[in-house]
Formats: structure tokens, sequence, C-alpha cells
């Protein structure tokens, strides 16, 4: 049998995704996958050995995963949608000039082929790959009727310290940072859920975000290698899908806690609406413990688990399941996000540099076998957030900036954040990389973004506060906005304000503005 | 007919959150137009069924289905009159 290194299928017709029309079986998966790895030539792929993915919601980026990882490589998501500039950077980051696209990703294509000065080979899923080659003649192109005529390959292991995939993250000095996570961290990762939370053949797992986002990691690999079936959910049905799980009848849940929140905020909650779900995770953000008890109620026959982690520690490396009888053991508030996997540690860094191995408060520092290596390209970032500390000899600690509690229990509780990063539905986004876009455009500092509403809720809107003059070009700071971050970083609104409010430092004081942003544009939203 | 209040209601909402934009024809994507978030639809739908007493069945509908006013106003007609999408 070929080498993927993820399947495991009980038989080659078994199901593996189910995507808008499309059901692929196990074997159609690896025959698309090998079709597509004849193209791959690891020579231009950089040091990292990626194959580039443009596209999203097309089911060939699902075998073309699978086709990087059978010639012991690693892939690279972009999203169609992301700005040039940053899929330019993405690029030239890690020095790939492998690029697949899929028919989503080809409008995209085209508009980035012009501005990359290396030499790209681009392997488009389609039957055609057009008039490109005379537009572009600097670039090299292969379609899927030139894949036909080449030979297939033999299957070649990764080795462990091979990188799986690489995840980009918002990064505070304007540039977003990449996340090279191993095949050692992703084995360590399924083999917990294989071991601990086992799924199998009949499972009918949700993908609840773009593969661009690193939750979707969770069912696409742990779905594979486990002979379950995989349902990406529509991006348009994302938010309020319980049509979407009744009619798949889905047995595994994974999405952001936001999804819930909204689905509860719609009226949509209800005793047992799910009885088909069995396992519910949630990760990415805080999970309100209202929340967590209303989900339970609607999947009588599930257990639920709020998971953490960051990227850097592969998708999540604590969970904390929410019971019965949770609701009336732990306080009002968020759900705790638990204890970490075993081989997995968790440490709390105090102010004086030590690690706390007990109970206390501290910054959450990780480390283990899901713990990746450091950020690519970018010395200094890593200097900041992985290093060795004296008491614990050779183990590399990952520095999170989450403030977080563990209870005497061990249990750990996320308190807040040690800086200006924020998760919005489940996205990590560091709000001085909104501010310096933001800046660019304006012409001067006085920028600030506030998360609405603040403190520990999830975030649901975000403000771009602006000192200026009244009449200011709002539309066009907004629109320089999209041309520059992802959707989910652009502002919701911007405010413009005559001065900021500084604090007793000269500092702006981002709490001001929260409550004058909550005056303002939410004075009938109770936070 | 409960059509043209809530179409009311729903250019109302849009332009106090984009003041700056142009309003959207009834067939055009609010979503795909950066007019609408997650969260505003949802406060939105709320607003909508406020103010008209009915309550959309979402175990029923495809969220897809009401990204556009014309998909709203008529996810609520055939709620309004029992039928589905």
């Amino acid at each position: 049998m070929d080498h993927y290194p993820w399947l495991s299928p009980p038989d080659h017709t078994a199901q593996a995704l189910r995507m808008d029309h499309h059901l692929w079986h196990y074997g159609q998966l690896m025959t698309h996958a090998e079709l597509l790895s004849r193209a791959i030539d690891w020579s231009i792929a950089g040091p990292l050995r990626l194959l580039a993915i443009l596209g999203n919601q097309d089911p060939w980026v699902y075998p073309a995963m699978l086709a990087a990882h059978r010639l012991g490589g690693g892939f690279l998501p972009l999203h169609p949608a992301f700005p040039s500039e940053r899929l330019q950077h993405m690029l030239h980051q890690c020095q790939t000039r492998l690029l697949l696209v899929t028919s989503d990703g080809l409008a995209t294509l085209d508009q980035l082929l012009p501005n990359l000065s290396d030499s790209m080979l681009c392997i488009i899923t389609e039957d055609t790959k057009g008039n490109r080659p005379l537009l572009f003649p600097q670039h090299r192109f292969l379609d899927s009727t030139d894949l036909q005529q080449l030979p297939a390959r033999p299957a070649h292991p990764a080795p462990n310290t091979q990188a799986a995939y690489v995840m980009f993250t918002s990064g505070s000095t304007g540039r977003a940072k990449g996340v090279a996570v191993s095949f050692a961290n992703l084995h360590a990762y399924v083999r917990y859920w294989q071991t601990h939370h086992p799924i199998g053949p009949g499972d009918r797992v949700a993908q609840p975000a773009d593969i661009t986002f690193d939750l979707s990691i969770h069912p696409i690999f742990v779905s594979w290698a486990s002979g379950a079936l995989l349902c990406p959910i529509p991006p348009a049905t994302r938010f309020a899908p319980a049509r979407f799980i009744l009619e798949q009848q889905l047995t595994v849940w994974v999405s952001v806690p936001s999804v819930a929140m909204m689905m509860e905020r719609l009226n949509i909650l209800r005793p047992a609406l799910f009885p088909t779900i069995r396992l519910s995770l949630f990760c990415g953000e805080p999970l309100p413990t209202r929340t967590a008890e209303a989900w339970r109620q609607s999947t009588p026959q599930g257990r639920l688990l709020n998971l953490y982690g960051p990227t850097e520690a592969t998708v999540a490396i604590s969970a904390f399941e929410w019971q019965a009888e949770s609701a009336q053991q732990e306080p009002p508030g968020n759900v705790p996000i638990g204890w970490t996997f075993p081989e997995q540690q968790a440490a709390l860094l105090q102010e004086d540099g030590s690690l706390l191995l007990s109970a206390g408060t501290g910054d959450l520092c990780l480390a283990g076998s899901q713990v990746t290596g450091g950020y690519l390209a970018d010395p200094d970032k890593s200097a900041a957030h992985y290093f060795y500390h004296p008491d614990s000899g050779a183990t590399l600690w990952y520095r999170t900036g989450d403030w977080v509690q563990r209870r005497e229990d061990g249990c750990l509780l996320f308190l807040n954040r040690v800086d200006q990063q924020i998760k919005r539905h489940g996205y990590r986004i560091e709000l001085h990389e909104i501010e310096h876009v933001l800046r660019a455009r304006v012409g001067h500092d006085w920028v600030a973004v506030i998360p609405w509403p603040g403190g520990t809720q999830p975030v649901r809107a975000l403000v771009a506060c602006v000192a200026a003059e009244e009449n200011s070009p709002t539309a066009d700071w907004l629109q320089h906005c999209r041309q520059h971050l992802p959707s989910y970083m652009v502002p919701s609104r911007i405010m413009v304000v005559p001065q900021l409010p500084l604090n007793h430092n000269g500092k702006i004081n981002r709490a001001a503005l929260q409550q004058l942003v909550q005056a303002t544009l939410f004075p009938t939203e109770a936070t | 007919m409960t059509t043209p209040p809530l179409a009311e209601t729903i250019l109302s909402f849009l332009k106090k959150i984009n003041p700056h934009q142009p309003l959207p024809t009834a067939e055009q994507n609010l979503f795909e137009l950066a007019l609408l978030s997650s969260s505003d639809f949802i406060t939105l739908i709320q607003l909508l069924e406020e103010e008209s007493g009915i309550l959309l069945d979402f175990t029923q509908i495809d969220p897809a289905a009401l990204a556009s006013m014309q998909g709203l106003l008529a996810a609520f007609s055939a709620a309004e009159t029992g039928s589905k999408l």
C-alpha cells in the first residue's frame, strides 16, 4: 500500500470527504494525491520543502496536502481572499516556488504572479492552464492534463523534523509570522486524540473554518487518521450551522465558541437538538460557561471539551471536560482551559524569571512534543518567545503571553493577555498590526484599535479610534485596511475623535477609549 | 404584509453601521460587500424578529440564503406564512 502518514481507512471505499456536491472515498483521495504529487519538485520548494496551496473552497486542497506529505514534505495554505501583499510575504518567508492552485484561487493567482520576482511552478488542478503561459512567461504551469502525462512517483516518508505545515499568525510589528509545525509535533497531537478520545469509521466530523486557520488541522488529520468522514462547513453557513449539523448527521463537532454563542443569541440551541453529536470540541477563544451548558444540553449523547492551545503548540495542548455537574461546580464566567495533555508541560513564568510548576498565576509557558521550535526567519521574535530555562535543562519552552491561573488541583484558567493580542472568532490578532497598517494611511500615530466588548468576553467588533477631524475619509481608511489585512482583522468601524485620551504615563488610555466606544457606538448593548 | 417595514429596518440598520457606504441593492450579498459582519448579522436578525414578532427557525434555514436583503425578506415572509425556504 502507498505511504500516507495520516490515512487509515477501514477500506478504500469508505467515505473520506463530503464537500458541497463532492463525495470522495479514501481510494479517490489517495488517487488524487498521487496524481498531484507527480508534479512536486522539492528542489524549488525552499529549505522547508513546502508546497504552497492557493485555495480554500475546492475539494482538491485536501489531496494537495496529502500529496506534499506523501513525498515527505509539508504544505503552506494560502487563502485566496488574503491581500496580495500578505501572500507575497508568506511565500517569501518560506522561500518556496512551488505553488498549487485550485479553482477558487485562480483569480488571485493572476493578480499575484506579476508581483512575484521568483519564477514559480504553478500546478493548476483544473484541466486547462488557459493563456497563462503567454501572459506570465517567467513562470511555468502544469494543469491536470499535463499531470496525467507525468510518471508516477514513489512515496517517500518524511523525517520527524520535517515541517508538516506552516501557519502564519498575526505579528505585532505589522508582519505576519510563520510557525512551522513538524511531523513529530503533528504525530504527537494526532496520537493524543487517537489514544484518549478515539473516533472511527462511521464518524462524521465538522471542519469549521478555512484551511488557513489551524483549528482546521484537527478535523482534517484526526478524521483521516481514524477512518472518519470529514465534512467542511460552507463559509456562509458557519455562523448558524444548525441545519447543516442535522442534514449531515454530524457526530463530532469542532468550532470556535463564537459559533455556539451566535446560535445561542439566535435562540437556536434547545435541549436534545443535536442527538447525533457524541463529541464537541471548542477551541480558539474563551468559552462562556452559559454557552457550554446550553451546548451540552443540546447534545445529550455527547461529551464536551474546551480546548486551549496556540498555533505554536500544534492546535491544542490542554482540555477541560464540561459535564452535567460542571454548571454547579464551576463559577459563572469562562470554562477553565483544564489540564495539559500527557507528554506536554505547563509552567507559569514569574516576574523574577522563575518557572512555577505548582498553583499560582503567571505567563503560561508550554513545553513538550507538540511545541514547535521557533518562528520562520525571525530570530528576534523567536528569542522573545522560545527559551531554555536553567532549572529545566534541555527543555525548550514557549512563552504564550497568556496570563493564567493554576488552581490547587492543577486546572488552568485563562485570565487575560499580557500584551495587545486578542482573539476574534478564534483568529489571533495583534492589535498593533492593524494599527500599523492604519497609521500608514492616516499619516500619524494617533490610532488605537479597541476590541468590543472587552474584558474576558469574546470579541464581537473591532473599533479603530483615530484622532482626526470629523469629516475625515474613514471609508478610504477602511478600504486601505481591506487591501492590506485579512477580513477578520479589518475594523468593523472607525471612530474619529478629536484626540486620544492619555494615561498618567503619557500612553494611550485604552480603558478610557473602551468606555468611549461603548458609550458612543453601543449605548444600548450591555457588556 | 411584512415586507416594507422590514426592508426599511434593514436599510436603516445598514446605514447606521456603515454611514459612509452606499446602500446595497436587494440582491447584493451583504457579507461580500463588507456591510455586515457575522456579529452584525445576529444583531440584525434579532432586531427583525423583535420588530416583526416572527422567529426564524434556523434548523430549517441555511444562513447562506439570508446574505442579501431579498433573502432576509423572503425568510421572514416564508416564516410568517409557515412555508419553508
